[in-house]
């Protein structure tokens, strides 16, 4: 009776809210927002499958033609907005590069001068290489907001689990949960697992790779981007989407919500595990300790109420990444329970990712960008 | 219904977990002494329950507790709850598309409180809030319940598809469970597969010349979009551009053209998106920049090869700084880096109106 009653007293605030549930609840923000998609990119030709729903609509399509909806009616119908595309597999040197190229496309056909970034996986590290590249070449900090989504910013355990036990096989094991699009000639899957592996792999192969190094090229705090910040999620095991089930099955699973200074425990992401594999410590790609960089936002969603992001002060700061504190690398604040496909347009699921992206737009409208 | 699609998977662990299922509510019915008929969904509790039986004894304690819940009755269906219900959804609940999101947020209620019987419940709310499209309603639950378990239980074998069969399937799918309304709850990916075939088959014409191309590609965003294919390029206008000219066959002939003739060739596509002045002014100055950019890129890899085939190994860090530091000047750290990571980006493609 107890979830019954739940359910009818949080129906109940259909009353409160009913009247503004349909309009556009986010507030334009001032610059537009860019889409930088992570590991693997999308079938769909304009991205709307990565950055929609399960339905295919774009997250920021505002409604505005007559009767329309299939759209985000919580968007501000002159939001501004672009969904980037990048290699699908490559590391984020050359992809945070097309980045740059794609967002200075971006402001040449729209006159924007800043752009905010919003990315997922991978993205978040792109997108710290082109906040630098693009810096470089307009001579001034084009990026004003860079909110990060479940990104391994200090590594990842998956890709050094997939790097050393399928070798050769690497891009036919990753073809599993990325599909055969990864076979296409530009894309190099080694470049990839030898990126978000924390340390340099190989100092032998004549090249410097990994997070560690990265990170301090391209740190997130600079006058390259005005404000940093992430949202972390993750799920536990037996919960995650089927589409990690490969690593259930040879009995596998990271252990990341353990707190040292680099990676101490060598399973190619800074951090170490607490000792306990199973629990809601990753979301099947990136660990908790990997996750944040600047501030920590938290994701409060309300039933039939527009939904909220907000800044977490009391987790403090991540300004070096390769040295966060312990909070930092392992609170369980503010970390909502969604796998690493959840928030993005991969479904079916029951995430609502229209009010999810609409609470980030109207977060970045608020701080005035 | 819920268990019974969940038995009827292949996937042999799943069934093992929907038999410790079946036996752990049996126990929990047992115990509670209530002779309620229920349908049973798998539930998260038990889910959990039984992951954890992975790892020790069974504890009947925690699957009796974890299956208390399904006993639950159906809520109050206060008329002011279902007037709002009404309120919030009523006026576009003819609508495939709202039905569909008011359904997925009562199942993404049930899943975060952890309620059992959420099909029951949901239906009840439904047939109260919407008597007239209660059945409709029902039916669409059933089958949007049906394609959530479908697709989880399939995502694996659908990523290793083609992209083509992969859309195949999951278009039959959708067809089968939802009709013709499957067109319009997927109304967005519905318009662009649409359009993906149309340019994949467009890019195998190699004898169209641009401007038939070009053509062709409206012609095909019309046929996609319809009255709201104006609408749908002012707000995708870089998308749409960088679609067209990253086709194959049009970027083979861009390649082909003098520079000037490419300027007039990228010009046309653009304007064709309804691009101003302004962007057209911003885009020349930046074709114009970038097409320096790789001059400059292709001069300094040549002095670069040339550097290291000539100087002795000691010498060649040095020299390469001073080459940097010439072409590039405050990008020179950065050219260093990536160097130092193994990726020459005056090695890559260059994308004519693209990179």
């Amino acid at each position: 009776m107890k979830k019954n009653h739940t359910l009818t007293t949080a129906l109940s605030i259909l009353c409160i809210c009913s009247s503004t549930a349909f309009a556009a609840d986010a507030d334009k923000t001032t610059y537009p927002i860019v889409f930088a998609h992570g590991m693997g990119g999308y079938d769909n030709i304009l991205g709307y499958d990565y950055w929609g729903n399960d339905y295919g609509t774009f997250v920021l399509d505002p409604c505005d033609t007559f009767l329309e909806v299939s759209c985000n009616s919580h968007i501000n119908k002159n939001q501004q907005s672009y969904i980037s595309a990048v290699t699908p597999f490559q590391d984020s040197e050359v992809r945070g590069n097309e980045l740059a190229d794609n967002i200075e496309n971006y402001m040449a056909t729209s006159g924007a001068t800043h752009v905010n970034i919003v990315s997922h996986s991978q993205g978040g590290v792109d997108s710290r290489k082109a906040a630098h590249e693009l810096e470089l070449r307009k001579g001034y900090g084009v990026v004003k907001s860079h909110i990060s989504i479940q990104s391994p910013h200090r590594g990842t355990p998956v890709l050094k689990y997939a790097y050393e036990n399928y070798g050769d096989s690497l891009v036919d094991f990753l073809a599993n949960y990325y599909g055969s699009s990864i076979h296409d000639s530009e894309n190099d899957t080694v470049a990839v697992a030898k990126q978000f592996i924390y340390d340099d792999i190989d100092p032998n192969d004549g090249v410097i790779t990994g997070n560690k190094h990265f990170n301090e090229l391209y740190p997130s705090n600079s006058s390259a981007i005005e404000y940093s910040a992430s949202i972390l999620a993750t799920q536990q095991g037996i919960n995650l989407n089927p589409g990690f089930w490969l690593f259930w099955q040879s009995n596998w699973d990271m252990d990341a919500d353990g707190y040292c200074i680099d990676d101490c425990d060598n399973d190619g992401a800074a951090g170490q595990g607490d000792g306990s594999v199973f629990d809601r410590d990753d979301d099947g790609i990136v660990g908790l300790n990997s996750m944040q960089q600047g501030y920590r936002l938290e994701y409060s969603e309300r039933l039939f109420r527009f939904n909220q992001i907000s800044q977490r002060d009391d987790l403090g700061y991540v300004s070096d990444l390769n040295n966060p504190n312990e909070a930092q690398m392992t609170s369980m604040e503010a970390v909502f329970t969604q796998d690493h496909l959840d928030v993005i347009g991969v479904g079916p699921d029951t995430f609502d990712e229209m009010e999810f992206y609409a609470a980030i737009t109207d977060y970045i409208a608020s701080l005035g960008h | 219904m819920i268990l019974n699609l969940f038995l009827q998977t292949t996937n042999k662990w799943k069934k093992t977990l929907a038999v410790v299922f079946i036996i752990s509510t049996a126990l929990a019915v047992l115990h509670s002494q209530e002779n309620q008929q229920t349908t049973t969904p798998p539930t998260k509790q038990s889910l959990n329950a039984k992951s954890l039986l992975k790892k020790k004894p069974i504890d009947t304690t925690t699957i009796v507790e974890s299956n208390r819940n399904i006993q639950e009755t159906t809520p109050n269906t206060d008329p002011h709850i279902i007037e709002n219900i009404r309120l919030l959804f009523g006026s576009k609940i003819n609508s495939p598309v709202i039905q569909v999101h008011l359904l997925e947020k009562l199942m993404a209620y049930c899943k975060n409180e952890e309620i059992n019987n959420c099909d029951v419940i949901s239906q009840r709310i439904l047939t109260a809030a919407f008597p007239g499209l209660a059945d409709e309603l029902n039916t669409r639950l059933s089958s949007l319940i049906k394609y959530h378990l479908w697709g989880r239980e399939q995502r694996q074998v659908l990523n290793q598809l083609s992209e083509m069969e992969r859309k195949r399937i999951l278009w039959d799918k959708r067809r089968s469970l939802f009709g013709i309304d499957a067109e319009l709850i997927w109304e967005a990916d519905f318009k662009n597969e649409k359009l993906r075939v149309h340019i994949k088959k467009s890019d195998t014409n190699t004898q169209t010349s641009l401007p038939g191309k070009l053509e062709n590609y409206h012609n095909g965003i019309k046929n996609a979009y319809g009255e709201n294919s104006t609408t749908e390029v002012n707000n995708n206008q870089l998308n749409y551009v960088n679609q067209f000219i990253t086709m194959s066959s049009v970027q083979k002939q861009l390649q082909l053209l003098p520079e000037n003739e490419q300027a007039e060739v990228l010009e046309a596509v653009r304007r064709s998106m309804d691009m101003n002045n302004d962007a057209i002014e911003r885009w020349r100055n930046l074709d114009q920049e970038r097409n320096e950019r790789w001059s400059n890129g292709h001069k300094y890899m040549a002095e670069r090869g040339a550097i290291i085939s000539t100087f002795p190994e000691q010498y060649i860090s040095d020299k390469l700084d001073q080459l940097r530091g010439n072409y590039f000047g405050a990008m020179a750290n950065n050219i260093k880096a990536e160097e130092n990571s193994g990726y020459y980006r005056f090695s890559r493609p260059q994308i004519i109106g693209k990179n």
